[in-house]
């Protein structure tokens, strides 16, 4: 049997200051996506790589604390866990996709940093927290980053660490929103789904504020801010002659983001679909706010 | 090799354990082929079906998914161990009466993921015994039967009371 090493930190200090001086170790926190990755035949002892880091005991990663302004969750909490604040604490636009995840079972294991980081499972959190502009704090022994969802996920979809840093909290802004739609379609292998996140606010006849997003495309996490401030102000309900020009718009961000192929076209019109779907709901919620 | 071996302590169905194993065993078959408790079933290996659930600190895990390093200071309870609580009793009672399993595969998992449920919800109505069991795969299609017995097992304990 293949010889590992495991590290069991207690503390973020210590978990940093090891990660330094073993670059090469696995962080390992929920490990639901890992374990399915290094299983071999029919399992009995998984294949880790030489050096793994259990992040399971580290308090600062296992935590949740709340301030008038910010929800700060620790990115190796697992979801279960997160859940229980319920849809009164978390966004709704949160929790929708994070009480999507997997099974109860598998949710007691699985963390939200994991959701974040490793790229099979990006459909589910990522667009929900872009929207509400989630910040991440990224940690090394010596520094500390904090970054955006949509800058944290490269375009190819990987995670942008430097040498030695840690994905350490995520900050969920608890802001009041009239509007929150999540949705997910799409078959479970990750290259067929696509996910969609949108929130507005719109309390005086006009919209204040609106974010969409997109998952699962080319562009992990898709925002359009040119679109999003072109409703900037827009009375509500929103015309339909400015929803067909924004969709004009979505074409021409979503050019790139699929392939010319008839899987790429469905994907192209579903996009479109849930954006129109989501400004009529968002239509129809500001007629029943009047 | 010393790194190929760690030792483990943890609490495994209400009793202290020390254990001396790959860290990369699976807890699965820690407890199938170290403590011979076969109940714990090895259904899809990948944390879908369910058939593998143990209660991990109170909480329902895939046991398929664990590895052994994350078991240190935790504690475990099995089908095993689930069974021999009196609080579960009066379910065992309506799964028997109703009959609500077929070939029982899935029953033991199904087992752990409803006394999962019922340590944070005495009486759960049928929505939510069916969303505790949706992590729970059953090819005979046992599910109703299995809310029925739940369902069941509840309206007693109201009717005559904790016993």
């Amino acid at each position: 049997m293949k010889e590992v090493r495991v590290f069991r930190p207690k503390s973020l200090g210590g978990t940093l200051r090891l990660y330094t001086r073993n670059p090469d170790s696995l962080l390992y926190a929920g490990g639901t996506e890992i374990v399915r990755r290094v299983q071999r035949g029919s399992g009995r002892v998984f294949a880790f790589p030489q050096k793994v880091i259990y992040l399971g005991n580290v308090q600062e990663l296992n935590r949740i604390s709340r301030s008038q302004r910010y929800l700060d969750i620790g990115s190796a909490l697992d979801l279960s866990r997160i859940l229980k604040l319920g849809r009164n604490v978390l966004p709704p636009v949160l929790f929708e996709p994070l009480s999507g995840i997997a099974t109860p079972a598998v949710r007691n294991l699985a963390t939200l940093g994991g959701n974040i980081c490793v790229r099979s499972c990006r459909g589910d959190s990522l667009p929900a927290l872009s929207v509400i502009d989630a910040q991440l704090e990224l940690r090394t022994a010596g520094s500390t980053r904090w970054t955006t969802v949509g800058s944290f996920v490269s375009q190819r979809g990987r995670p942008q660490l430097r040498p030695g840093e840690i994905l350490t909290r995520i900050r969920v802004p608890l802001e009041e929103w009239d509007f929150a739609l999540f949705r997910k379609v799409g078959g479970r292998r990750r290259r067929r789904t696509l996910s969609f996140a949108g929130v507005a606010r719109f309390p005086k006849g006009s919209i204040e504020v609106l974010h969409f997003c997109l998952g699962g495309l080319k562009t992990p996490v898709l925002r359009v801010p040119g679109l999003e401030s072109r409703l900037k102000n827009a009375s509500i309900p929103v015309s339909t002659k400015l929803i067909d020009s924004l969709l004009a718009d979505l074409d021409a961000a979503l050019g790139s983001e699929v392939e010319d192929s008839p899987e790429g076209r469905y994907r192209k019109a579903t996009a479109r679909r849930l954006f129109r779907w989501f400004m009529e709901k968002v239509n129809s919620r500001s007629l029943e706010m009047l | 090799m010393p790194g190929n071996v760690i030792k483990l302590r943890f609490t495994l169905n209400e009793k202290q354990v020390l254990l001396q194993c790959h860290p990369g065993t699976r807890l699965l078959d820690i407890l199938r082929h170290d403590f011979g408790l076969e109940g714990t079933r090895e259904g899809c290996s990948q944390g879908e079906c369910g058939a593998c659930l143990v209660l991990m600190n109170g909480l329902s895990v895939n046991s398929c998914l664990v590895p052994a390093f994350a078991l240190a200071d935790s504690e475990i309870l099995s089908i095993e161990g689930i069974l021999s609580l009196k609080s579960f009793t009066d379910i065992r009672k309506s799964f028997a009466d109703i009959q609500a399993y077929r070939c029982g595969f899935c029953s033991s998992g199904m087992q752990v993921a409803l006394a999962a449920l019922l340590l944070t919800k005495r009486e759960p109505n049928a929505d939510e015994i069916r969303r505790a069991l949706s992590g729970n795969l059953c090819a005979c299609g046992s599910y109703n039967g299995v809310v029925e017995a739940v369902l069941q097992s509840s309206s007693r304990k109201r009717r005559y009371g904790r016993r």
